[in-house]
């Protein structure tokens, strides 16, 4: 008996010696292998905090500062490219370098999430992270997404604490910090590994190399293997018995607007993402000059969020309009609906999955929403193409759930 | 990019009969692990160079057209190149393909990009990229170009890029008189000039393109799981025949020099600036490529407050040449802005971010090369160096204290300041 836990355990350990730890609810690996890689990828990535701590949102910025402080460190020496990027699902930390040098930065990376945050990081982060609200907070856009993640349940409505703080624009004391300061840069001093419930790491390389997460055995069958179900396991959906109608007047220059499309139940994630492509191809060429700042996202529960900003007699106009697109009949032609704008969808998908940073936060935004490692691959193909009658009834059928407006009065 | 030998050995055995003096370019065990090197190149006698580079995994195919400048002028290259994208987006938008064009590395160049089952469509768009110029669109291409040189001409910061364009042997196309007049050469009249003509500036366009884009100018890249006879099918005809080669423009050299851009007093008196223009030495060497992550680097450091600075990297045509304008609210202000942007390619700077700023170098150069588009245009620019881009990650971990006064050195010999006194 004993010898067979002493197996177990040196399977274990070796398990972990190649960072290959076994997929458990929270924390997913997943290696994608590609033959044409100049260099490869790996990326960390993070959930998006819900509101349900008054302070999560500064806590995440705070920390997604250092963090990357600290990757960067950690990984010194190795020649590689960090960058982060911020959906509404996850907070993503990339690094690229030469394909040979990933086992040692994925080593180097999971050790650095393993471990509390440097305090000197948190710090600096601190100090950045009230630079940047001071010179963001205010402004339109930003008041508006702020509006709409709250409307969405994303964030907290109110402000943080970080919001009155800000005004002090120094490093923090720590001889007198403030009594709500001191937790904050505690949870901000977290290490990634016990501060997030669900955690993706994502490594595309050109082969299977000693130290990367275990490939998965067989190719996915993207034929037969649904894709991820929406919404997401992990989130519950929350479905308001009516649309949720928000306006509020300000005094700025253009009106924002902030639309939140329920899907279909069932709904896979292949199917929201050409939707959403398809979207941006018909603002992009037949909203035009109309719209300004036009975005398109899948939400983490799996809403599709629209938001753009228009001239104020042309915001409602614009609306109008993508609600006919999406309505729609894919009989009506290439020039209406959003079934005439599939192939050129496709190609952008492809660019997109054609870039290995792009490929890997797919892949890691597809894990943060709950699919399984074999459906965060199978998304990955480009292949299959939802049809266009299929995605015509998915657009037909997205239910207006959500709709925030800032505008002049 | 596994298996490249036994492909190149297949490829050439099966090109052998094709084409007469076809060769698979075989490269060393050396550079065989360099993400630059193609799986192959094919010179068919008469017609383009067509590298190819076979990229199974990648869902995408990509196209790139180039063509040498050669003794034309960037601005008649820059409308070339505006026209043709104008001709190929219909097509392009059929497929939803991403489309560019642009002068770089002295080429005008075109990529087109899309799923790799539109390689039909993707491959009839670069052969119209790359064709016989028409009028269609002339005059508003000739007038954006227009509109650029008298943006240069208003603004500090243009001026200097004006300048800088000008130190690197290129045109400086700003208008030689009216309010805009600063920076100054003798220019061909364009749109709005009263001797403006349209059907003689056509003329030079066509010059131009059938000069430049002879087809055994050409450079044809095509990476993704292109097969090579559906390729040499496809996009082994581009550009124009010998036969319609003109006679090449009057050389670089018999156009007046540019004018040495000391003279700011027709600069719009906003603000007080200060701008400056220098090397950081030959574009592909290492030493320059960290030079300028030093000094982005630094600038991202650099507490300047209530000034504003601009720096224009590599004026968008691979050069190693940058522009740099501080603009404040009193002239001692931008001087010392100035002053201590410049201070950061001293050796003493240079020294203290070099190695830190050679790391990032590295990982900037592979991730470029790691996307399409990035290899495409890096591919280009090392055509015919062998083993370029790992040369190149070597020279830059190499690269000590040589390198970096090296860099210091050619920042003082280059510098050309743009007064912005008044």
């Amino acid at each position: 008996m004993n010898g067979w836990r002493a197996l177990a355990a040196l399977a274990a350990l070796a398990a972990l010696a190649r960072g290959a730890q076994p997929v458990s609810a929270t924390q997913s690996s997943l290696l994608v292998v590609r033959d044409w890689l100049p260099a490869g990828v790996v990326v960390l990535a993070l959930p998006v905090p819900l509101a349900t701590e008054p302070d999560a949102e500064a806590v995440a910025e705070v920390a997604d500062l250092a963090l990357a402080a600290t990757l960067g460190e950690a990984a010194a020496g190795l020649a590689a490219r960090f960058g982060a990027a911020r959906t509404r699902t996850g907070r993503f930390f990339v690094a690229t370098a030469a394909p040979e040098d990933l086992p040692q930065l994925y080593g180097a990376m999971r050790r650095a999430a393993a471990r509390p945050l440097p305090r000197r990081h948190v710090e600096a982060a601190w100090v950045r992270a009230i630079r940047d609200r001071n010179f963001r907070d205010g402004s339109p856009e930003d008041r508006h997404g702020r509006l709409f993640a709250a409307r969405l349940g994303l964030v907290r409505p109110a402000d943080s604490t970080i919001s009155p703080l800000a005004a002090e624009a120094g490093p923090p004391d720590s001889a007198n910090e403030d009594s709500r300061l001191a937790p904050l840069l505690a949870a901000a001093a977290r290490a990634p590994d016990e501060a997030w419930e669900r955690r993706a790491w994502v490594v595309v390389s050109d082969r299977d190399r000693p130290g990367l997460p275990r490939r998965l055995a067989g190719p996915a069958e993207p034929r037969t293997q649904r894709a991820v179900p929406m919404p997401a396991s992990a989130s519950p959906p929350i479905e308001p018995p009516r649309l949720v109608n928000v306006q509020e007047t300000a005094e700025v220059v253009t009106t924002w607007v902030g639309l939140a499309y329920q899907l279909p139940p069932g709904t896979t994630l292949r199917e929201a993402e050409f939707l959403r492509t398809t979207l941006e191809l018909y603002a992009e060429r037949r909203l035009g000059g109309d719209v300004y700042g036009f975005s398109a996202e899948v939400g983490p529960r799996g809403r599709l969020l629209l938001e753009f900003s228009a001239a104020p007699d042309a915001a409602r106009p614009v609306e109008v309009r993508i609600a006919e697109t999406l309505a729609a009949a894919p009989a009506e032609g290439a020039g209406s609906g959003v079934a005439g704008l599939l192939r050129a969808a496709r190609s952008r998908r492809s660019r997109r999955l054609a870039r290995p940073e792009d490929l890997a936060r797919a892949a890691a935004e597809a894990l943060l929403r709950g699919a399984a490692p074999g459906q965060a691959l199978s998304f990955l193909q480009p292949r299959p193409v939802p049809g266009a009658e299929q995605l015509a009834a998915l657009a037909q059928a997205a239910r207006l759930v959500v709709r925030v407006e800032l505008g002049v009065p | 990019m596994a298996d490249r030998g036994l492909r190149r050995a297949c490829l050439a055995t099966a090109l052998a009969g094709v084409a007469q003096g076809a060769h698979g370019q075989e490269t060393g065990a050396d550079v065989r692990d360099d993400p630059l090197a193609p799986d192959s190149v094919l010179a068919v006698p008469g017609g383009a160079a067509l590298v190819f580079e076979e990229a199974a995994g990648l869902p995408v195919a990509a196209i790139r057209v180039s063509a040498p400048l050669g003794s034309g002028r960037a601005d008649d290259a820059r409308v070339l190149v505006a026209l043709a994208l104008e001709r190929a987006r219909p097509l392009g938008d059929l497929v939803g393909a991403s489309l560019w064009g642009g002068v770089e590395h002295d080429r005008m160049a075109y990529q087109v990009i899309g799923d790799r089952a539109d390689l039909e469509e993707l491959a009839w768009t670069a052969r119209v990229l790359a064709g016989r110029p028409g009028r269609r669109g002339l005059r508003q291409a000739a007038e954006r170009e227009r509109a650029r040189a008298d943006r240069l001409a208003e603004t500090p910061h243009g001026r200097t890029v004006a300048a800088a364009e000008a130190q690197q042997g290129g045109p400086a196309p700003v208008a030689a008189s009216g309010p805009a007049a600063g920076v100054s050469i003798a220019a061909p009249p364009k749109p709005g000039d009263p001797d403006y003509d349209e059907e003689a500036h056509f003329r030079r366009i066509e010059r131009l393109w059938a000069d430049s884009h002879a087809r055994d100018r050409l450079r044809v890249f095509v990476l993704g799981a292109v097969p090579v006879p559906v390729a040499l099918s496809e996009l082994s005809l581009l550009g124009a025949t010998a036969a319609g080669r003109q006679r090449p423009p009057a050389g670089r050299s018999a156009e007046p020099a540019a004018t040495k851009p000391t003279d700011a007093d027709a600069a719009p008196p906003v603000h007080a600036w200060a701008g400056a223009c220098f090397s950081l030495g030959p574009p592909d060497s290492a030493r320059s490529w960290i030079a300028r992550q030093v000094l982005s680097a630094g600038l991202a450091e650099l507490p300047l407050p209530g000034v504003a600075l601009r720096v224009e990297h590599e004026l968008g045509d691979g050069s190693r040449w940058l522009a740099v304008t501080a603009t404040a609210m009193t002239q001692p202000a931008a001087d010392a802005a100035l002053a201590e942007v410049l201070a950061l390619l001293s050796e003493r700077e240079l020294q203290a971010r070099w190695g830190k700023a050679a790391e990032a170098v590295q990982g900037e150069l592979l991730a470029a090369a790691a996307t399409p588009a990035g290899w495409l245009s890096l591919a280009d620019a090392s055509y015919g160096r062998d083993g370029f881009l790992r040369g190149l990650l070597s020279e830059v971990r190499l690269a000590g204290p040589a390198a970096l006064r090296a860099v210091a050195a050619d920042v003082e010999s280059s510098l050309v300041r743009i007064d912005g006194r008044r």
